[in-house]
């Protein structure tokens, strides 16, 4: 008669039976839905990513004339980030304003991200706009922020070392579990990595959560082989798109 | 381990829906939730006759691949030949206890949307589903059909939720007959027969709409009539409804819906708490809530309004001219109820006794001067979360007529818990069960009855049996007492009995090479007579310097117990050893606890050891944790360490130890005591028994020898000491262990008693000032006395908890009773697993290993704190009434006259303390005097005066030394053997 | 943008005409082509986007939540975020109140109301993405979109709730939740739209491009409800256009039966979107 409920109830996450709440196994990614050139008509760049129930726009703008002296560098150009997370993005309403401390190192850590893989050093003294909005959040906001960027830097034609992808991944007792979701972030301890190409040269490791070293390695490695996943269907929808373009060129 | 990704998206075996629903919160938001839900084709049936599963089933992180459950030649009854069943909620959740039975119910699929309902309805059914689930035995399996793409179901537009769920139930049993009808065509085995599918369920509109589906469905009670031997297990079945519909011989006013309770909690109009049942009187009960310093009162059985003694309840106060004082007298539920008969209707909502009982107490209200004293009373509308449970009890024999045909019958259950109302149940054996101790659960206590209704469990054995009677303790204790699982067994050392420490330490094992080597050392154990598990030993050794070093190793359990396997679960969730007077529960297996971990003699162990620098004034110099390996060399009692220690003629190195591990003791003592360390008493009692018939024979009070102190002194400080360094390396979640400081408002009862009796005060400005208090509290005449404060003054204090440090402010950590800043317990692993825990934590700050997840994060901690602070109550309470029960079959033996001292004095009663054997007898006004009437009870003063049978005046008051007569005696009524007590002049 | 003076003197002449020529054909009362979809965002309880052919974009979400009446000012929040334009800026403020005002003006009395004590607040909030003309239009349509395709959680406890306190509960099958103003006993109703005329001589534009906007001597604002009304407010706003010197009076009389016999026309535009049933944006 071992009736200490509680510890049962946190069991939901990942089930005996090798299961997490929403059907998937420990290894699978949440649907991965992308798009580029969504917004030809507004912008240089843009692309529309959904991981699950997170969805996130992104329009990229530039490289162009820098807005001012702090945005100027002579040996490169300035990448300047802007994630603006609507009102209506999470479960209950919060408004978060621009200048909120997470966004702006939500922004921050974007940009250092994405200056590891754009060659950046092709366009001194320009400016390059990313600003991302975000529609809906069921965790893996930074990762899908940062797919977003990729995706629509490479329709604004910037060139890039490579895609870089990311994803997230915690672990639950000794179990990694891929790509999480609100439900699971706000009970897991989880990172998120962002790779340069199929390569294991990471752009972005955040990790806010604390994890035992010896979960580190597994997570990790989990983690990075659910970024290879993604860019992988990052690159067919850039080819798909690609070959739409070519055939409308070949109609003209 | 591997690490592939599956990508949703592109395996086309995934494919995804979504749940939308809405939450109402509790404070009344309706939020729109939307979720994934990710559909498979990879969802084993998991029967073995299964061909087509096993091709398709995925591999865990381990890359293990679960075994299939269900069995190939599984339940088989006459009319339905071989088959598995499938339950639904309700008889999860009403018939749990048959579905553990071990007669039947095996092979049984449990579909997801069932237990997942079974979750949000009752977290204590579902933990006990899932231990069905792991157990091999029962073939139990869970089958996520709400995860797999061929049996999820949509809900429908304008279909309920229960509809849906019915349905979804019904299609789980149509995918596994035709499933498995597909996977029998294809085998090679032309010998398999076609298994039955049978849906159990008490819902006859599903049952309906099954049968029209061609599903076998049947109730409960038709597929238990199918069995062989369903005599027995009928009486289990629970209560159905259309049975109370017919009684009306009560009406408790109904319960508010939810909404209404939430919204007055907000709204601070109603208050919630637990119910806390007046031991004394079972009419009476309070409610702690946080709005009020005081609980409210809440008063007789209609605003008691069914709630059970630690229920969550919400109350509504009653208005000013129905607030009283709580009442000073004993009402005993089975006086009272006594003539009640089960089948029989009862006109009067209240009875005629407990309407006198009530409209006394309103006099005593209106005439009492000092006003002060009137409560605000409250009565309750509404119970947030039952505190149901198995109950033992026993058949009260007049409730049933004395035929014994086996027809069936409501009887009444008198339970062992006097706090809590009789249960009336239905079974065919009632004839059998009279007398016997039986456990029995209860289902539902509808408005317009008067007592609980409950089913039958099962039988325990007669009544005042050892076995029997042991056995109820710890059910009603809630000790689990089960022997070990085979997975918890699966996690010992394979070498069993033989294992042994490694003879060489350099044998590449990493951990190894970090033990200390201190076999050389001269260590010892001391504990009571006959002790196996022995958790501790101590040295002590001159140092080159003059100092010693003095070490205190316990047994290294967490070499053993890693945590997150099986068996550290099973360890956690029993939380302690529980000891009862001829039995010991073990919180580890035997191999562990008696031998692997303990500090036997003449064998090499493994330990971990506290080593201090202490100076021959008893100063630390130096503290030192590591793990080691330890020879003791002798397992003394403490009668024989004392002994040795004042036989002069032992001149060993080991005694010599031992001496100097007792001075440095009385020194860390004395400075103890100044800090303001308290000293309090309760009469321990040992029971001895008959070596040969193991009957109890005598009661004891256990003496105290200087080595009980000097071993207690030293296991404070390695505690203390552990305590800081775990403390300085997990901040927020180190295993530690508090005592609050008493409110004052816990004493003002004991001082206006000493004061107006005695006048004597005890203080609270400190824990120096209470036990100097304490220690002034003396009564020339009466030795006895100071001991009778203290036995009261602890009954004052808080207990003490455990916490983990991030719950706390460091002011708020200290240890009242030892007057230490910190404290915890690392010194009985083997016994506690709060001490497992500080083990663990110590290592990990040591460095010797890393900490797990679970003993890192703070909210794990907490629940960790809060289900060993339970355990931990459980096993005293259960001690204790494992004492008291052997005090009575001592008493049953010898009735002679004792010494007692008064410890209450009520308007109809006084309860008496006999010191000799440790127990508390009631004695009633009406057997005190002839005429209870002219009693008389002055509250002021605490005094009762009465006339005596003899015709002579008599003054009875609190801390008064009398004499009684002890003997035990058996009511015949309730079976319960109860110590009675009479008045000697 | 900027314009050399001989485009602006083309542009500003052809406007002038009596029967004027707009730079991309469109007649005076034509929207240029838009592209909408409702019901995109699952979590919400309305969504709509709204795109122009120029690259304009306006996401609307809707989300309710269950306050006490009494303590609440308004019982409907409109937030309005545009891309690169500060939050207190007058574009901002102007679009939000005036939407605020005619929105709760137009909601039927007891639209949101749950108990005696406790009622729907929604929370309407427009993300503009970009702009490159006026902002009104779109956000005015989206918002439109999103409040008609709003769904309300249906209240399953008691209403009446003055005398005891109850938290409302709620059906937990959203297949049970309304439509926002819409139950057996009340007509459909439907949110008012607001639409921006460019004023250039005596012509007058419904929809106006950049380059309409740069030429005009101001805007018409007014707002028509579902039952055939113009609604106030009615005002002139400015379109960022050089000119000054004032609008003739009988310009918002044409102002009033253009927008009669627009308006109908671009609700049943909007309706015929919001019956259809989407749920991803792309």
């Amino acid at each position: 008669m071992i009736l200490d409920a509680d510890s049962f109830l946190e069991k939901c996450i990942y089930s005996p039976e090798g299961l997490r709440a929403d059907g998937r196994r420990w290894n699978e990614l949440r649907q991965f839905k992308c798009q580029i050139n969504t917004h030809a008509n507004s912008s240089d760049g843009s692309s529309y990513v959904e991981q699950g129930y997170s969805k996130v726009v992104c329009i990229v703008n530039g490289p162009k004339e820098p807005d001012g002296r702090s945005h100027t560098f002579l040996d490169k150009a300035c990448i300047s980030v802007e994630v603006n997370i609507a009102s209506f993005s999470t479960v209950d309403r919060k408004k978060v304003v621009r200048n909120n401390k997470r966004v702006q190192e939500l922004n921050t850590t974007i940009q250092r991200t994405l200056e590891e893989a754009v060659l950046s050093h092709l366009y001194p003294r320009t400016q390059i706009d990313i600003s991302i909005q975000v529609l809906q959040q069921d965790g893996g906001l930074l990762p899908t922020c940062v797919n977003a960027a990729t995706l629509a830097l490479i329709d604004a034609g910037i060139p890039m070392v490579d895609y870089v992808s990311a994803c997230s991944a915690g672990i639950y007792d000794t179990t990694p579990l891929l790509d999480l979701n609100t439900m699971e972030e706000n009970d897991l301890a989880f990172l998120t990595v962002g790779v340069i190409g199929k390569s294991d040269s990471l752009a972005l490791l955040m990790m806010e959560t604390r994890m035992s070293m010896d979960n580190l390695e597994p997570v990790m490695a989990i983690a990075i082989a659910g970024s290879h996943s993604i860019r992988d269907i990052m690159d067919r929808e850039v080819r798909r798109h690609g070959k739409q373009r070519l055939a409308k060129k070949g109609n003209m | 381990m591997s690490t592939t990704v599956k990508r949703s998206i592109e395996t086309k075996s995934l494919s995804i829906s979504s749940k939308v629903f809405v939450r109402s919160s509790k404070s009344g938001n309706a939020t729109k939730i939307v979720r994934e839900q990710y559909l498979r084709n990879d969802i084993p049936c998991s029967s073995k006759l299964c061909l087509i599963c096993p091709l398709n089933v995925q591999a865990d992180v381990n890359g293990v691949v679960k075994p299939f459950v269900l069995s190939e030649d599984p339940n088989r009854t006459k009319q339905l030949g071989s088959h598995y069943i499938v339950i639904d909620a309700n008889i999860a959740i009403q018939a749990i206890d048959l579905l553990e039975h071990k007669a039947t119910f095996y092979d049984i699929i449990v579909p997801q949307t069932v237990l997942d309902e079974v979750r949000n309805r009752s977290l204590p059914i579902y933990a006990r589903l899932r231990s069905l689930v792991k157990d091999e035995d029962k073939r139990y399996y869970i089958f996520h059909n709400e995860f797999r793409r061929d049996t999820f179901v949509q809900r429908q537009p304008k279909e309920s939720i229960n509809d849906r769920n019915d349905r979804a139930i019904r299609r789980v049993c149509a995918w596994y007959k035709s499933h498995l009808e597909e996977s029998v065509s294809n085998s090679d085995r032309p010998n398999l027969k076609i298994l039955k599918i049978v849906l159990i369920t008490n819902d006859f509109d599903n049952r309906t709409k099954a049968k029209a589906e061609g599903i076998t469905a049947l109730s409960l009670r038709e597929y238990i009539g199918s069995l062989p031997d369903s005599e027995t297990l009928l009486d289990m079945i629970p209560t159905e409804d259309q049975l109370n519909n017919k009684r009306k011989e009560f009406s408790f006013p109904e319960h508010f819906p939810m909404s209404r309770l939430m919204g007055g909690v907000k709204n601070k109009t109603l208050y919630q708490g637990a119910l806390n049942t007046n031991q004394y009187n079972f009419l009476e009960a309070t409610v702690s809530t946080p709005a009020y310093p005081k609980p409210l009162l809440i008063l007789g059985l209609e605003n008691i309004n069914r709630a059970f003694n630690g229920d969550s309840v919400v109350v509504e106060l009653l208005p000013q001219s129905e607030w009283k004082q709580p009442s000073t007298q004993i009402v005993d539920e089975e006086e009272l109820s006594k003539n009640d008969d089960a089948t029989n209707e009862i006109s009067s909502v209240i009875t005629e006794q407990e309407r006198k009982i009530l409209g006394q107490e309103a006099l005593d209200a209106q005439t009492s001067s000092a006003e002060f004293k009137i409560q605000p009373t409250a009565k309750v509308v509404g119970i947030i979360k039952r505190s149901w449970r198995y109950y033992v009890g026993h058949i009260v024999p007049n409730s049933t007529t004395s035929d014994k045909t086996s027809s069936t019958k409501s009887v009444f259950v008198q339970l062992m818990d006097r706090c809590l109302p009789r249960i009336r149940i239905r079974t065919r054996q009632s004839a059998t069960l009279v007398g016997k101790r039986i456990v029995v659960a209860i289902d539902s206590w509808p408005a317009n009855s008067r007592y609980p209704e409950g089913h039958f469990v099962r039988a325990l054995g007669e009544i005042e049996t050892k076995e029997a009677e042991t056995e109820a303790l710890l059910l009603e204790h809630d000790v689990e007492y089960r022997p070990f699982s085979k997975t918890v067994l699966d996690c010992l050392p394979k070498e069993g009995h033989d294992w042994k420490v490694p003879e060489n330490l350099d044998n590449g094992d990493e951990q190894l090479k970090k033990r200390k080597d201190l076999r050389d050392l001269l260590v010892c154990s001391i504990d009571p007579v006959g002790c196996q598990d022995i958790d501790d030993a101590l040295h002590a050794k001159m140092l080159p310097n003059g100092n010693h070093q003095v070490g205190v190793h316990i047994a290294d359990v967490g070499h053993f117990v890693k945590a997150n396997t099986p068996l550290d679960d099973e360890g956690a969730s029993r939380g302690t050893s529980v000891y009862l007077v001829d039995k010991r529960i073990d919180m580890l297996p035997m191999l562990l606890g008696t031998d692997l971990c303990s500090l036997k003699p003449y064998v090499e162990r493994f330990a971990f050891s506290v080593l201090w620098e202490i100076t021959p004034e008893g100063e630390i110099v130096k503290t030192d944790f590591t793990k080691s390996i330890i020879r003791s060399r002798e397992a003394f009692s403490y009668e024989q360490a004392q002994i040795r220690i004042d036989d002069d003629s032992q001149q060993d190195e080991l005694t010599q130890g031992m001496r100097v591990l007792l001075k440095i003791s009385k020194k860390l003592k004395q400075e103890r005591i100044n800090a303001g360390a308290l000293n309090l008493a309760s009469p321990e009692v040992k029971v001895h028994m008959d070596s040969e018939t193991s009957d109890p024979g005598d009661v004891e009070i256990k003496k105290l020898l200087d080595t009980n102190s000097l071993v207690e002194e030293f296991m404070l400080l390695a505690n203390i000491s552990v305590a800081k360094k775990i403390y300085e390396s997990f901040p927020q979640t180190a295993m530690l262990r508090r005592h609050g400081s008493p409110p004052a408002t816990n004493f003002e009862i004991l001082n206006d008693q000493l004061r107006v009796r005695k006048n004597m005060t005890v203080s609270l400005e400190s824990s120096r000032a209470l036990a100097d208090s304490l220690d002034r509290c003396v009564d020339v005449k009466e030795p006895f006395f100071n001991t009778l404060v203290r036995i009261m003054a602890t009954r004052c204090m808080l207990a003490a908890e455990y916490f983990s440090s991030g719950s706390y402010a460091y002011p708020e950590f200290r240890h009242y009773g030892l007057a230490s800043e910190i404290y915890t317990h690392f010194t009985s692993p083997i016994r506690r697993y709060a001490d497992i825990v500080a083990h663990r934590q110590l290592a990990a700050a040591i460095g010797y290993e890393t900490l797990a997840q679970s003993h890192r994060e703070k909210d794990k901690m907490e629940r960790i704190c809060g289900n060993i602070n339970k355990r931990h109550r459980n096993a005293q309470f259960a001690g204790r009434a494992s004492i008291e029960y052997y005090v009575g079959q001592v008493l049953k033996a010898s009735e002679s006259e004792q010494e007692g001292f008064v410890i209450k004095v009520f308007s109809n009663g006084i309860v008496i303390l006999v010191p000799k054997f440790g127990v508390e007898g009631l004695i009633h006004i009406e057997d005190l005097c002839g005429d209870p009437t002219s009693s008389e009870f002055d509250e002021s003063t605490y005094c009762l005066n009465f006339t005596e049978k003899s015709g002579t005046k008599r003054q009875i008051a609190i801390f008064d030394k009398v004499k009684v007569f002890v003997k035990s005696e058996k009511d015949e009524s309730t079976g319960r053997r109860k110590v009675r007590m009479s008045l000697l002049s | 943008m900027k314009f050399s003076p001989a485009e602006i003197s083309y542009l500003r002449n052809s406007l002038e005409l009596p029967s004027p020529i707009r730079p991309d054909g469109r007649s005076s009362q034509q929207y240029r082509p838009l592209e909408a979809t409702t019901d995109f965002l699952p979590t919400a309880n309305g969504s709509a986007r709204v795109r122009t052919s120029d690259g304009g974009e306006c996401i609307v979400g809707v989300k309710a939540r269950v306050v006490k009446a009494a303590s609440e000012s308004s019982l409907i929040n409109i937030d309005v975020d545009i891309a690169g334009v500060r939050d207190d800026s007058s574009a901002v403020v102007l679009l939000s109140s005036t939407l605020q005002t005619a929105i709760q003006a137009s909601l039927p009395e007891n639209a949101l109301k749950l108990t005696d004590v406790y009622s729907f607040k929604l929370f309407i909030d427009a993300l503009v993405i970009s702009q490159p003309s006026n902002p009104f239009n779109i956000t005015s349509l989206a918002t439109y979109l999103a409040l008609k395709s709003t769904r309300l959680p249906k209240l399953v406890s008691a209403t009446d709730d003055a005398e005891a306190a109850e938290i409302p509960v709620f059906d937990d099958d959203w297949d049970q939740s309304t439509f926002l103003g819409q139950d057996e006993t009340r007509q459909k109703w439907s949110p008012p739209i607001f639409t921006v005329m460019a004023v250039v001589g005596n012509n007058l534009f419904v929809d106006p491009s950049v380059e309409e906007e740069f030429v005009s001597d101001a805007g018409i604002l007014a707002g028509w409800s579902a039952d055939g009304k113009v609604i106030a407010p009615i005002r002139i706003i400015d379109l960022g256009g050089k000119r000054n010197g004032g609008l003739k009076s009988t310009l918002i009389y044409k102002a009033y039966s253009l927008l009669q016999s627009t308006a109908p026309d671009v609700i049943e535009a909007l309706n015929a979107i919001g019956d259809q049933d989407s749920l991803s944006i792309f």
